[in-house]
């Protein structure tokens, strides 16, 4: 067999020197078998558009499902197969579309035979997307009409630099049927290794390829159907298999779109008018109400039609992330966690995405890149800091209806559209409508707030007409009815005692604050002006040392010393942590830091009362929080000791104390743990109120000192401290051998904080 | 022998800060209360002819307004190198800085352009910590002063007592002998303590010294044997401020090694085959090779981590900022792992390594989550 190839070979190179030998006076293009590289490397940059490749081939021929498994993938070497369930491929479809550079086929026939698709794939990317995928690519595909299925095997390593294309033959056999009808692609072994996150965003990449919904009827009754997605027709499972276990890699739950806090949209009509509306329960804005009309002109007393474009809609969902008080809570609306989940998505998929006649038109809309020019904007000082609009704040997606592709034309790198004027009035409408519809929104908050106002301002009337009623007690006294004036008592009392109640309950708080504050000034005085003396103690103690001429002085002297060497740690700390605070700049701060800072001063202290604190644990690095004080971690870490402490003396064991801290979706969770007494169920929830207090209550002659230490307020503090960055603290479930664990969660610092951190601590001057 | 602490602090206070420091049985520190230019003028002038040595607190003028003090130590310290060498002060001694502040390191390290006028930079609670330390160096330098006044050291050689097989680069000769035949004790022993005692390269310091050798000092309970029987002996430096600063010649190590341990440069072997040779050949059992920090692949030790003072190599090692290094001089390090355990406070990188740091980062995070 392999003897006649070989002679037909040789007789085929003696025809060709015949050819050439009658065409002598011309020339011919040939092609060297290097070009599979070339293609595949170079026209298929990223690793996410070679996988689209594949699947919009699975769409284009008419799949309804297509099956990705990335097996074994964590190592370079590993398998991705993909399976669909299209319409296959005949022993000539693979001779003359497959196997034939730049074929026509898709071009002929521009949509799919079965579902009429509007064929995704034009380029005859896909094979050489597998290309830059593996080494290898197993096909096997079969017909509905077909009794076999057809396997072709080809090594892509066989393409090599100096090779003629025509010698290089693929293996093609007729193997059994594994299903009825559809494509398999095998390839292996990858060149490259995929990492859990990597499957995730080329998945994410794979399901946002179709456009999620229609938004004009003209799109959804055109004669062709549009690639819109509709979870019947076509859908991408995503699998990852390690060994024999699998994996299905899922997106993250769109469900949340339905809690936005607005939805915006618009459009521009057949007349070429354009428009957009609000629609938002949480904010009380419904889209009649708020419909505005968008000029195309820039003067703002008329209002100017568009030239080039019409029939194009958008719609964004839109969110303020900081603000869950704006949103609904009535339990419909969205909750705190679930906007937090938003928020991190919106790191890797917001923004505002085009889609050309039902597909994604890249990159718009892709993270980094500010085609409205929002996130521009946002930086400029004017921007409202209250409604932002950057496009992290959106989610959303422009429909445009162009089957001809007159109006808008793709760059020849087809990334993109080239920048005409019909573009060009498509960004200022855009632009225009969103920021419309930003003040919509930030009217409709402001009117809001306002109200919410007038609600607080209703209960101080309340205390008000609490006053008056007494007034008018007092006035009644000159009243001769008696009856009426017992009457008008008994009113009085009453309203005595709101206001009693009221009063006592803010005060108290109010005033252990003050008392609080005014302590922490004159500490601040106190460490910095004992700063001085500490060297002047320690000389003197060395006198003193030198001269003790008994051993009961001398043992008294040490111990002076050692104490004062506690002391004066435990004042530089503090001297340093109010110097930190005077500054009052908020800086990212690592938790290695404050725990490291903090376990120098207090190993001593946790030595002589027979404390143990492990080593802490950490889970990763570059664990900053989000900028905060570093004073205010100085008060956490105090405060949860000294409640350690406390709770381990009561439970008479040996008392540990376990610190933890990783990073957790984006957040810093930090826990403290101690083998105290432990928190019943009861008091979870209370231990972060005012005056919660486990201590036994201060004799009626205590200090005010002594009142303060066992006051119920540190965990209070600390919570203000930790809710206010929007973080959260709570008593969560200790690991083994601890009873207590109290959990904060922070935010993490963003990635350019982070940097900018590091970057000064380690190589600025 | 007796050093002036000129401050703006009453002479009760002062006493006391340096109380610990006057136990010694040889060294005082005279506390004098600084009031006004010119009455201050008079009474440095009185006291010269006595003083070893000056200790000058950084900020006089503030805090005590109401003692009239309108000048800061680096004017007051500029005047005096003025008076010695207009020769109204009739010799040259140390002229050092100290500081209660705390701030006082950062601020101080800011504007570099008095750094010239101090010797050396102390807190105040070096004067009641470590003050054997205080009174070694303070004594030193004095020490020091006097020799090269009373024209004793006249060569390199005579400065440095180096050794034969020790090879002095000649730029530092020429630096040195430029400046011993300017005669300005303060420049030459300012330039000899910054240059070459502190700095590394020609001499290197105890740490160093284990690292090249491959020993972790805390777990080698015959380190102080081998130090003090065998390497001191052997190749330490005993130059000028020797006393003051203990060191031992770089290439004295070298030297050692080959004559006493294996012909080849210690750098030819693991810290585990140093220790190993060492064992055997000063019949000293209790040595311990030193291990590789995390994220080291090297345990071929020449440098020290300075963070966290350990061995390290230094192709694994960062390089830390320095101002131009002479060419005698050699880098220092840091190790990914004190940085990344934020183990670094005080030492920065130099900006070179950015990248460096960066890749490096990014691979030691994605080894931390396997």
């Amino acid at each position: 067999m392999d003897d006649t190839r070989a002679d037909l070979v040789k007789q085929r190179e003696a025809l060709d020197a015949k050819l050439e030998e009658i065409d002598k006076d011309k020339v011919k293009f040939t092609v060297d078998a290097g070009i599979i590289d070339r293609l595949g490397r170079e026209l298929v940059g990223r690793q996410e558009t070679a996988v689209a490749e594949l699947v919009k081939n699975a769409y284009d021929a008419d799949a309804t499902e297509v099956i990705l498994t990335f097996k074994d993938t964590d190592v370079a070497g590993g398998t991705l197969i993909i399976d669909d369930n299209g319409h296959g491929m005949s022993r000539d479809d693979i001779k003359n579309g497959f196997m034939r550079l730049s074929s026509t086929s898709k071009i002929h026939n521009p949509v799919s035979p079965k579902f009429n698709r509007k064929r995704a794939g034009r380029k005859g990317i896909g094979r050489f997307a597998t290309q830059r995928l593996g080494e290898q690519l197993v096909i096997t595909t079969q017909t509905l009409e077909s009794k076999t299925a057809l396997r072709v095997v080809i090594n892509w390593n066989a393409y090599e630099i100096d090779t003629d294309i025509n010698l290089i033959a693929n293996d093609i056999s007729e193997v059994p049927k594994e299903k009825p009808y559809g494509t398999t692609l095998t390839i292996a072994p990858m060149r490259e290794r995929w990492t859990h996150a990597e499957i995730q965003r080329v998945f994410r990449y794979v399901s946002d390829l179709l456009q999620p919904s229609y938004l004009s009827d003209r799109l959804k009754n055109s004669n062709v159907v549009f690639g819109v997605k509709d979870e019947d027709s076509f859908s991408v499972i995503c699998q990852k298999q390690v060994n024999d276990e699998i994996e299905t890699i899922t997106d993250i739950d769109k469900s949340f779109f339905k809690k936005s806090l607005a939805v915006f949209q618009g459009y521009i009509d057949d007349n070429w008018d354009g428009f957009c509306a609000v629609d938002s329960k949480s904010l009380k804005i419904n889209p009649l109400d708020s419909l505005r009309e968008i000029s195309a002109g820039r003067d703002k007393k008329k209002v100017e039609k568009f030239k080039y474009i019409k029939n194009i809609h958008f719609k964004a969902y839109y969110y303020i992330y900081n603000r869950i008080d704006y949103y609904l809570h009535d339990g419909i609306g969205i909750s705190s966690t679930d906007l937090k989940k938003v928020n991190d998505f919106s790191r890797t998929s917001s923004g505002i995405r085009l889609y050309r006649n039902g597909f994604r038109v890249a990159p718009y809309g892709e993270i980094g890149d500010d085609w409205l020019g929002l996130d521009e904007k946002v930086n400029m000082a004017s921007h409202s800091r209250r409604v932002p609009l950057s496009n992290r704040n959106l989610f959303g997606f422009v429909e445009i209806v162009d089957v001809e592709g007159s109006l808008f034309e793709e760059t020849s790198s087809r990334e993109g559209l080239l920048k005409n004027l019909a573009f060009e009035e498509l960004t200022d409408f855009l632009a225009k409508s969103f920021e419309s519809c930003r003040n919509i929104v930030e009217s409709s908050i402001g009117f809001l707030e306002k109200k919410a106002k007038r609600e607080q301002q209703k209960h101080e009337d309340k205390t008000q007409s609490d006053f008056e009623t007494i007034e008018d007690f007092i006035n009644s006294n000159e009243d001769t009815d008696k009856q009426h004036a017992n009457s008008q008592r008994e009113k009085a009392q009453k309203a005595l005692e709101n206001i009693k109640q009221t009063l006592n309950r803010e005060l108290s708080e109010t005033a252990m604050l003050r008392v609080l504050a005014g302590i922490g000034l004159s500490i601040g005085e106190f460490v910095h002006e004992i700063r001085q003396f500490s060297p002047i103690f320690q000389s003197e103690m060395a006198v003193l040392s030198k001269y003790a001429n008994t051993d009961v002085l001398k043992n008294s002297v040490n111990g002076l010393g050692k104490n004062f060497e506690q002391f004066r740690t435990f004042a530089a700390y503090f001297d340093e942590t109010i110097r930190n605070n005077a500054k009052r700049e908020l800086i990212p701060i690592d938790i290695r830091d404050v725990v490291q800072d903090f376990l120098k001063i207090i190993q001593r202290t946790a030595e002589k009362n027979q404390v143990e604190i492990l080593p802490p644990q950490y889970d990763g690095y570059d664990l900053f929080t989000c900028p905060m004080h570093p004073s205010e971690w100085a008060s956490i870490l105090f405060n949860l000791y000294s409640n350690a402490n406390k709770a381990t003396i009561k439970a008479r064991v040996k008392a540990k104390i376990l610190i933890q801290a990783k990073e957790e979706n984006n957040r810093i969770v930090f826990e403290f743990c101690d083998n105290g007494t432990g928190i019943p169920d009861s008091d979870k929830e209370r231990i972060f109120t005012a005056f919660f207090t486990t201590s036994t209550p201060v004799g009626l002659n205590a200090s005010q000192n002594e009142e303060l230490i066992g006051s119920g307020l540190g965990l209070k503090i600390i919570s203000d401290i930790i809710e206010s960055y929007e973080g959260e603290i709570f008593v969560s479930n200790p690991p083994d051998g601890f009873k207590t664990c109290i959990r904060i969660e922070l935010p993490k610092a963003t990635d350019e904080q982070i940097e900018e951190q590091v970057n000064d601590d380690l190589f600025s001057t | 022998m007796t050093y002036f602490l000129l401050d703006n602090d009453t002479v009760e206070q002062s006493a006391s800060i340096v109380s610990k420091v006057n136990l010694s049985s040889y060294f005082k520190i005279t506390p004098i209360q600084l009031t006004s230019w010119e009455s201050d003028l008079v009474r440095i002038k009185k006291i010269f002819p006595e003083a070893n040595g000056i200790i000058l607190d950084w900020r006089l003028y503030e805090g005590h307004q109401q003692s009239g003090i309108t000048y800061s130590a680096e004017a007051l310290a500029q005047h005096i190198r003025f008076l010695i060498n207009d020769k109204q002060l009739m010799r040259d001694i140390p002229v050092v800085l100290c500081s209660a502040n705390p701030d006082f390191t950062s601020s101080y390290e800011r504007d570099g352009t008095g750094h010239d006028l101090f010797l050396r930079v102390y807190s105040k609670d070096d004067f009641s910590g470590n003050s054997e330390k205080v009174i070694r160096e303070l004594s030193v330098l004095s020490k020091a002063f006097q020799q090269i006044q009373n024209s004793k050291l006249s060569s390199t050689s005579d400065l440095f007592q180096t050794p034969e097989y020790v090879h002095i680069d000649s730029r530092l000769k020429d630096e040195l002998a430029s400046l011993v035949h300017k005669k300005i004790p303060h420049n030459l022993v300012k330039f000899i303590l910054d240059e070459v005692i502190l700095a590394l390269g020609v001499l290197i310091e105890e740490d160093t010294l284990a690292a090249r050798l491959g020993i972790d000092k805390s777990e080698s309970s015959d380190w102080p044997a081998l130090r003090d029987n065998i390497l001191t002996p052997g190749f330490a430096y005993k130059g000028i401020l020797s006393e003051g600063w203990s060191r031992y010649w770089a290439e004295g190590l070298i030297n050692w090694w080959k004559a006493n341990i294996h012909e080849k440069h210690p750098q030819y072997f693991s810290a585990g085959e140093r220790v190993e040779m060492l064992k055997n050949k000063t019949k000293l059992p209790n040595l311990v090779a030193a291990k590789k920090l995390p994220f080291c692949l090297s345990d071929e030790f020449w440098a020290i981590c300075e963070a966290t003072r350990q061995p390290i190599d230094p192709s694994d090692g960062l390089r830390i900022q320095s101002n131009t290094l002479r060419a005698w001089q050699e880098e220092r390090f840091l190790s990914m792992f004190s940085i990344l355990e934020r183990k670094n406070k005080g030492f920065k990188l130099n900006p070179i390594e950015k990248d460096r740091f960066e890749y490096l980062k990014k691979i030691a995070q994605e080894n931390g989550k396997k």
